[in-house]
């Protein structure tokens, strides 16, 4: 892998494995900043897009703040991207048709806290040693993870869902030759609760990702 | 007040906070921040400047918020200031920014008090919502300046909404409560009720003073 990182020869190509973080800046504490997203990953300004040179990343992150309106005007460039076999995030609700494969978000419509539950589908590094119960439920309040989902693409696997089988998080390799992520809901990038097992889902988001940009 | 127009930052939440039919009927234009540079805002009364949107964008327009004071009209802050510090000119007159820890969960204590006071009940915003519905959580205070009036303030006595009308020409309602993204993210029933009371106390009531 250092290799990857290591300076261009001429016999050698290059390869993409920055992992960069769309940046929407509406906060002054952005997850991006703490463990274990620093160091690891780039915050570049949502607004730069159009300038940054994809060629060097491997990976897009978007989270719910990031402007989509943007996105959309610039989805040729999302499309490129994975076209090239590349990875993106995105943890949030889908609001334009920017994301390959990704339907519009749909809420759910809540009747009682027992909508909110949420349980795995599909065994994933994502959410390994991951009680969905932790995911349902911060301090015996239920919702915060997921309040709806994104019609999934055909062949997508579906990890986590609702319980009518609505799925919240879901993998998509075969709309494009990326790899596409996505959460409907935007806490995959923050810890919740530091002694439950939701805890785990940055440091497995970012692990899987470092995988996926490495093995392309 | 005839003409409202409000920021938007093109996000999911803002997006469904804004274009809700019960809201959106109290707006006349939406403007897309990254556009605002070149908007002209002078047939506007009031701007509703909601929270959570990209700082360099926002406080590169300052000085045309600042000039719809100037002329007299109204400025609506939501959420958390702070984040508008790097304005050279410092942010809108008179907002001084107080973080506090938030704490998300008092209400899941019986004994709990939620830390919001209504400093002024028999203010006509209490007409259109109560206390309970601008209890969710708060991420700072505010120390308005002297002559301005404090609506919503807590337990010690910072302001969490005021209405400024002595440091311009114009009206700054200041809140540091984050409605539209919590509504947006289909997230806090409270934050519905408080926009259901809040945008027509805006629309119809505020022109008419305290």
């Amino acid at each position: 892998m250092d290799q990857a990182r290591g300076p261009a020869r001429d016999d050698v190509p290059v390869r993409a494995t920055a992992i960069v973080v769309l940046d929407p800046m509406t906060s002054t504490d952005p997850p991006f900043d703490r463990e274990p997203w620093r160091g690891e990953v780039e915050a570049v300004d949502a607004y730069e897009l159009p300038s940054i040179d994809l060629s060097r990343v491997g990976a897009l992150l978007l989270g719910a703040m990031v402007d989509q309106e943007l996105l959309h005007r610039h989805r040729s460039l999302v499309e490129s991207f994975l076209a090239h076999g590349n990875v993106v995030v995105f943890s949030g609700h889908l609001l334009r048709p920017w994301l390959p494969g990704c339907g519009a978000f749909v809420p759910k419509v809540i009747r009682s806290f027992h909508d909110y539950a949420l349980s795995m589908v599909t065994p994933h590094p994502l959410y390994a040693g991951v009680d969905p119960h932790d995911l349902t439920f911060r301090r015996g309040v239920a919702g915060f993870f997921a309040r709806g989902h994104h019609p999934t693409p055909p062949g997508a696997d579906v990890l986590l869902a609702l319980p009518d089988g609505e799925p919240v998080t879901y993998v998509d390799r075969r709309t494009t030759a990326g790899t596409v992520l996505v959460h409907a809901g935007g806490g995959l990038f923050d810890g919740a609760e530091p002694d439950s097992t939701a805890a785990r889902v940055p440091a497995q988001l970012l692990a899987w990702v470092r995988t996926e940009v490495d093995r392309r | 007040m005839r003409r409202l127009g409000a920021l938007y930052g093109g996000s999911s939440a803002h997006h469904r906070g804004l274009h809700e039919p019960k809201y959106a009927r109290w707006l006349s234009r939406i403007i897309y921040l990254p556009e605002l540079a070149g908007s002209d805002l002078s047939d506007l009364d009031g701007v509703l400047v909601p929270e959570r949107l990209h700082r360099r964008l926002l406080e590169r327009s300052r000085g045309q918020l600042a000039e719809v004071l100037e002329r007299g009209a109204t400025v609506v802050l939501f959420g958390d200031q702070s984040v508008y510090g790097a304005c050279p000119d410092g942010w809108l007159p008179g907002v001084a920014w107080e973080h506090r820890p938030t704490n998300f969960w008092w209400w899941l204590d019986p004994e709990a008090h939620s830390g919001i006071v209504a400093a002024r009940p028999e203010h006509s915003l209490f007409r259109r919502i109560s206390l309970a519905d601008a209890t969710w959580h708060h991420h700072g205070v505010f120390r308005p300046p002297p002559g301005a009036d404090t609506v919503i303030a807590t337990t010690d006595g910072a302001a969490v909404l005021y209405v400024d009308r002595v440091s311009s020409p114009g009206t700054l309602v200041v809140c540091s409560l984050d409605p539209l993204s919590h509504y947006g993210s289909y997230f806090m029933p409270a934050t519905e009720r408080f926009l259901d009371g809040f945008l027509p106390w805006l629309a119809e009531d505020l022109a008419e003073g305290p």
